[in-house]
């Protein structure tokens, strides 16, 4: 009998022998390819300084605009510095900061690989977890880990109920599958098995299993992705 | 320059260090990267646009991107995963573009009126099965197709194609087994 990884390995191998047969970018092309991209940047430089030229046009009309108004006494507001304030004072959650609470995890235990998927004022964290461990201590680890990228950013709690400021920016989902060979991967895409939603403005992180219906709790309806 | 050569992941490490290159230096450094992934660009992009030529194309304009940017590179992925990405963006751009669909359906139309004779790539592989299972491929809607490719071919693992597509996990993952259920029912469960 053939087992997954068996047929996993076979689908593998048969892709790569059916896809590509021979090299397509021989060492004349690659040559060629080289001396164009080469005279393609160099033709690029009197692009810049035409770049230059129109920055600077544009400076000087902002300044004499500015400077018009100012002179004038006008008390036009030609923008509101509120929403710019709010935007600057949010953190980004970069790949680098992930990456970082990756590697801390992992050192603990329980979760065996982060992955991440975001969008403005959205994170989506799917979590891999060790497989002899049970829910309650999947939600503990999934905790820890938000507490623990809101450490990184300087943004602790200030009381022990909450997974710290940080998801006061960010609505958090938090997904949750045993640990899986990636590179291997060959199920059939179901193997959450808890999923997790916090919105910004809740302190909790509301949970459910897969098959429960999502009308159960009225709160825990996901944006649409 | 030399020692690290056959490693470019390794040689941009410290990405100060690419300011620091000269001219010829960093015209050495493209010529690396496209000895390293130019065939796996090419390859790539082939699979999105289905057109050699048009592939060739976007490799070019992929490194001409890496060698203008190459300074923006960050580290946080990987030097392959940051090409793969331009590579990607690229090939999208390419599908959306009006020049594309046009040039797409005029090559159809003459691929039909001309009673589609194989190609010498195909007459050299002599393996109808392959043939059927790499059309198939290139069948599958871009959404499966792009991660079934990253990850059958380009031995990705699901959570860098995740990142490279800007997907969840899970996302991907169901991708790749309605891929495979695509590709079964059209091929038959014994090849799937």
């Amino acid at each position: 009998m053939r087992t997954l990884q068996n047929e996993h390995k076979e689908l593998k191998e048969s892709v790569k022998a059916a896809m590509f047969q021979k090299e397509r970018l021989t060492e004349t092309k690659r040559d060629r390819m080289l001396e164009n991209i080469l005279l393609k940047s160099h033709g690029q430089h009197p692009r810049k300084n035409r770049m230059k030229d129109w920055l600077s046009v544009v400076v000087c009309v902002a300044l004499l605009v500015v400077g018009s108004v100012s002179v004038l006494g006008s008390d036009f507001h030609f923008w509101d510095n509120k929403k710019g304030d709010e935007e600057v004072k949010k953190p980004y959650i970069s790949a680098a900061y992930i990456k970082r609470a990756e590697e801390i995890a992992l050192r603990e235990g329980d979760i065996t690989s982060i992955g991440y998927y975001r969008k403005p004022n959205f994170l989506s964290l799917q979590l891999s977890v060790r497989d002899d461990i049970n829910k309650e201590q999947m939600i503990a680890a999934s905790e820890d880990v938000l507490k623990l990228l809101s450490h990184l950013f300087k943004m602790d709690a200030n009381n022990s109920n909450n997974m710290g400021d940080l998801w006061n920016y960010y609505t958090v989902e938090i997904e949750i599958d045993y640990h899986i060979s990636e590179k291997n991967y060959f199920g059939d895409g179901n193997s959450v098995v808890l999923k997790g939603y916090k919105s910004r403005d809740s302190s909790v992180i509301l949970w459910r299993e897969p098959g429960e219906s999502e009308k159960k709790d009225s709160k825990y309806s996901l944006p649409d992705l | 320059m030399g020692d690290t050569i056959n490693n470019p992941d390794q040689k941009v490490k410290n990405i100060e260090d690419y300011h620091k290159l000269s001219k010829m230096q960093k015209a050495l450094f493209l010529e690396e990267l496209l000895e390293n992934y130019g065939e796996a660009i090419v390859r790539l992009a082939y699979t999105y646009v289905k057109d050699w030529g048009k592939a060739e194309d976007i490799t070019q304009e992929v490194f001409l991107t890496c060698y203008l940017k190459l300074d923006t590179y960050r580290g946080e992925a990987s030097l392959k995963n940051w090409i793969y990405r331009i590579a990607i963006n690229r090939c999208h751009d390419t599908l959306r573009s009006w020049s594309f669909r046009n040039i797409f359906v005029t090559n159809v139309i003459n691929k039909f009126m001309r009673s589609e004779e194989a190609s010498p790539e195909f007459s050299i592989v002599q393996k109808e099965e392959y043939r059927k299972l790499r059309q198939e491929i290139l069948d599958l809607p871009l959404k499966y197709r792009e991660p079934f490719i990253l990850f059958y071919h380009e031995e990705l693992s699901v959570k860098e194609i995740g990142g490279l597509l800007e997907l969840k996990i899970s996302t991907v993952k169901s991708r790749l087994f309605r891929a495979r259920q695509l590709l079964e029912a059209k091929l038959g469960p014994e090849r799937g």
